[in-house]
């Protein structure tokens, strides 16, 4: 059962290298320096580093100016991978922590491989590399979406749109630029449909010929043929790459639950271990780096724009309903009393929701930052997998992405209990203001709605 | 050069087979030789017996609307539908989206799918898909969404335009909102452009410009495949000038709909009158492009009202000063104009009031935004008729009319239980209105 489990493992392992070298990341170990790396072996530490730095390098190549270090400058790439991590919101001791390793042998390849796990695991970071390498080779793919950045939330609320927020203008030049881009794509694909219509008519021209007279076509035709041929030939290249990219991702997301479950075991005996690491860095570990997080402005634009939303649904609702009690009310003919109390309720619960609201913003920051409640504009893809993901996945306790979705969930079920209560509470009120009135009236029977 | 049109549930289905009536007899008219030979490529291939047949492949959960529309289609004598072109069903979709999109749709998908190979694989060239629906219903728009998505990953390159039918604003059916939000958000990502028509504005063209008493559903029908056909028939381009455009649906996305994020797209065709009043009437130029410079800047749909009070903001003094400052009130901004022109003494025509850089937004320049077709031949009857595509502003109004009452139904779930029992759960509503929102306001800050 053991050796089975292993080899699988092996093998789970083994589709992600070569999904990862499908695109095109370099330095990738093999397998067994993975499951080094888990028991905290110092070779497989060097090739975990390498991994990581390259990795994190090709993440945020749109974003800074990377400097290609090689291996010489061991502090810059330790700088750099410290910072980039702490960015993706990666609380580890050695990352944040204030006493930074000075040495990159200081950090173990356990602790690297839980960092490359972490990195994996949010944003989208296979799918970012895959639309690019994709987009590399397939040159009629949809337009150029604006460089997603890996980092959940940055770059995706500006990039699609300014939404709610109409200060935002976007970019003129960037309209017109996507402008000529789709209409060279769109001619693109006229030319195409020409070029097939032409093949066929050749096709159709030489089948004729052919049935006619047999040698002669071969010698003129093998010269145009070789000309064709390589142009042909290196279509075909890029379309078995991009097979090949596709079968191993596919592949990938497979076997990707039976990853996540070693990543368990890795992390299991990461905290068997860690008893002897102060204890007093970690719970406010995940709060220190959501506030130190540079990207808070947009989360908390996020946040702003989901509490905008909540609010609109809910004022919405409070306007229908008094807009009912009032019109049933007109008709028994009670307006002046009732409305004056509906007003009074409706401030009564406009400062309860709207100071509920409040607490929930200031607590709640650091839970909504997780990549997966963002609400994504224009693009359905990216806040499903993290959804998916991170349900399946709670045993992940240190890294912070994952507890914060389930905790988000509550939250939200919180709130919308909360919100289920104030509904109902107006509900029974206007219930028995409708009663009361239809009470004083003589000569009149009130029937109440059937409850649904 | 072939193009190959899908007819979906009723609405679609009864629009086709009046829009292939309409080309047959447009075609069908004096002097135009060349003409109905492209156009009779375009849209239809011979038998052997030399008869016509529609490239044309029919959908419909139910078998009514389609029988009847295929009689009617023999009935004309010049064109049929194809023998084994039609796939219908015997249940009907309820008018429930989620009944077609994940029900109906991926159970049929490979019937219709092999249907609409054996249409592409018999053109020498696809010109494009175009596909005719109502978003209000449950197979037009469930199924017709789902096939629409099929058709894409089988045929990334190819040209998908879908014409839909926005509803009666009053309602003919309770979910239309539903279905019409679901319908739109998921083809905005599917579909290369969505040429829109309303049923409002089409019955008010009928009641007060063709001045008919009781308008029926084929009188709003014959007026939408008029308006199609205007567009779809031959015509000469800015890159075909001496022979009739074979890139017609290709040529008119390039020119319309090159950004990914605004693909609506509205008609406005002028003059359109009973056959009655047409023998009587005669028609200049100048006056027709006049009228259709004041419907596209007031987006009018039709002739008649008109409000000539807005205009164009006064030209702006540098490119780059945004045109918020100077905007007018219920001044319709234009990102692309396509302007057809068919009929008599076309080269005369003066186009040059929608060259108006005021008219478009700042960041494309004239040569971009605007172009124009033409035709010597003259158009089902009428002498000089004018089409103006167009993608710009007009479509928010209906647009948002549409999204808020579907939230208001939405808020208090109403329905959705419909919806869910088939498998739409309520985060795909909410990825719809988001998408449309997203839609809005793309537009709305043109």
């Amino acid at each position: 059962m053991q050796r089975e489990k292993s080899v699988k493992v092996k093998e789970v392992i083994t589709s992600l290298c070569k999904l990862l070298s499908a695109l095109s990341v370099e330095s990738i170990p093999t397998a067994e320096a993975f499951r080094r790396a888990k028991f905290n072996r110092k070779d497989a530490a060097l090739d975990m580093w390498s991994l990581l730095s390259r990795l994190l390098q090709r993440a945020f190549a749109l974003d800074c100016a990377c400097q290609d270090s090689k291996d010489q400058d061991f502090d810059m790439q330790l700088l750099f991978v410290r910072s980039a991590l702490c960015y993706c919101g990666y609380g580890a001791p050695w990352v944040l922590g204030p006493q930074p390793p000075s040495h990159i042998k200081e950090v173990g390849s356990r602790d690297l491989l839980l960092a490359f796990g972490w990195v994996l695991s949010t944003g989208k970071l296979l799918d970012f590399l895959l639309t690019e390498k994709v987009y590399q080779l397939d040159t009629l793919s949809s337009g150029p979406t604006i460089a997603k950045s890996v980092i959940p939330g940055q770059l995706d609320i500006e990039s699609h749109g300014p939404g709610v927020d109409t200060t935002v203008k976007k970019d003129q030049v960037l309209q017109a630029l996507q402008w000529q881009y789709g209409k060279l794509r769109l001619h693109w694909k006229s030319l195409l449909s020409a070029q097939e219509e032409k093949s066929r008519f050749t096709h159709r021209v030489i089948s004729n010929i052919s049935t006619s007279a047999d040698c002669q076509p071969h010698v003129t035709g093998s010269h145009h043929s070789n000309m064709t041929s390589t142009a042909l030939d290196k279509e075909l290249e890029r379309i078995q790459a991009l097979n090949g990219i596709l079968e191993a991702y596919l592949d990938w997301k497979l076997h990707e639950h039976l990853f996540w479950c070693w990543m368990d075991s890795v992390i299991d005996s990461s905290l068997t271990d860690v008893s002897e690491v102060e204890p007093v860095d970690w719970p406010p570990g995940e709060r220190a780096v959501m506030m130190r997080c540079p990207h808070g402005d947009e989360t908390r634009r996020a946040v702003r724009r989901l509490d905008k939303m909540l609010l609109r649904l809910q004022t919405e609702l409070r306007a229908i309903r008094t807009e009912q009690s009032t019109l049933t009310l007109t008709s028994q003919g009670g307006r002046q009393g009732a409305s004056g109390l509906s007003e009074s309720q409706r401030m009564e619960v406009e400062k309860k929701v709207s100071g509920y609201l409040e607490g929930l913003r200031l607590t709640n920051t650091s839970a909504i930052t997780s990549g997966g409640f963002l609400p994504c504009l224009q693009d359905p893809q990216p806040t499903k997998p993290p959804h998916r993901f991170h349900t399946g996945e709670p045993g992940l306790a240190v890294t912070a992405g994952k507890l914060q979705a389930s905790v988000a969930l509550d939250e939200l079920r919180e709130r919308e209990a909360v919100l289920q209560w104030q509904l109902e509470r107006l509900r029974q009120n206007i219930r028995e203001e409708m009663q009361r009135q239809a009470s004083t009236m003589e000569g009149m029977v009130l029937i109440p709605p059937i409850k649904r | 050069m072939s193009v190959v049109s899908l007819q979906l549930g009723q609405c679609g289905n009864q629009i086709g087979q009046e829009l292939f009536s309409v080309i047959c007899d447009d075609s069908n008219g004096p002097n135009r030789k060349k003409y109905k030979q492209c156009s009779d490529e375009r849209f239809f291939y011979e038998t052997s017996t030399g008869e016509l047949v529609a490239r044309s492949v029919l959908v419909d959960m139910e078998p009514k609307v389609i029988s009847q529309v295929v009689v009617n289609a023999s009935k004309s004598g010049r064109w049929t539908y194809g023998d084994k072109a039609c796939f219908s069903q015997k249940q009907g979709s309820g008018n429930n989206w989620a009944n077609g999109f994940c029900v109906h749709g991926p159970r049929h998908e490979e019937a219709v799918e092999n249907l609409v190979r054996r249409e592409i694989e018999r053109c020498d060239r696809l010109a494009g898909i175009f596909t005719m629906m109502s978003v209000a219903g449950g197979t037009g728009s469930g199924v017709g969404t789902y096939i629409t998505q099929r058709l894409r990953d089988l045929y990334p390159n190819s040209f998908i335009l879908n014409q839909v039918t926005w509803p009666y604003g009053a309602g003919e059916v309770i979910v239309q909102n539903y279905n019409s939000v679901l319908s739109l958000s998921h083809l905005y990502q599917l579909s290369d452009a969505i040429l829109v028509h309303e049923n409002d504005t089409v019955h008010k063209i009928c009641s007060r410009l063709m001045n008919i008493k009781h308008i029926s559903i084929s009188d709003v029908n014959k007026v939408i495949a008029h308006q199609l056909a205007s567009v779809l028939q031959p015509a000469y381009t800015a890159d075909s000038p001496s022979h009739y455009c074979t890139n017609p649906i290709g040529e008119l996305m390039s020119t319309l709909v090159c950004h990914p994020e605004y693909k609506l797209l509205s008609l406005c065709n002028i003059p359109q009158m009973s056959s009655t009043s047409l023998a009587y009437s005669v028609f200049h130029w100048p006056g027709l492009l006049k009228h259709l410079r004041q419907m596209l800047i007031a987006s009018a749909r039709m002739e008649e009202g008109i409000d000539w009070t807005v205009s164009a903001p006064s030209a702006v003094t540098s490119r780059g000063e945004s045109a918020t400052n100077s905007r007018h009130k219920n001044f319709n901004l234009s990102l692309a104009n396509l302007l057809i022109l068919r009929g008599k003494d076309v080269s005369t025509a003066v186009i040059d009031g929608f060259k108006d850089p005021a008219l478009y937004v700042p960041w494309l320049n004239t040569e971009n935004s605007f172009s124009t077709w033409s035709s010597p031949v003259a158009f089902n009857g009428y002498e000089k008729s004018a089409t103006l595509v167009s993608n710009n502003q007009s479509l928010l109004k209906p647009l948002n009319n549409i999204v808020r009452k579907a939230w208001n139904m939405f808020a208090s779930r109403a329905y959705v239980h419909q919806y869910t029992k088939f498998g739409i759960s309520e985060e795909d509503f909410l990825d719809s209105f988001t998408a449309l929102e997203q839609i809005i306001s793309s537009y709305t800050h043109l």
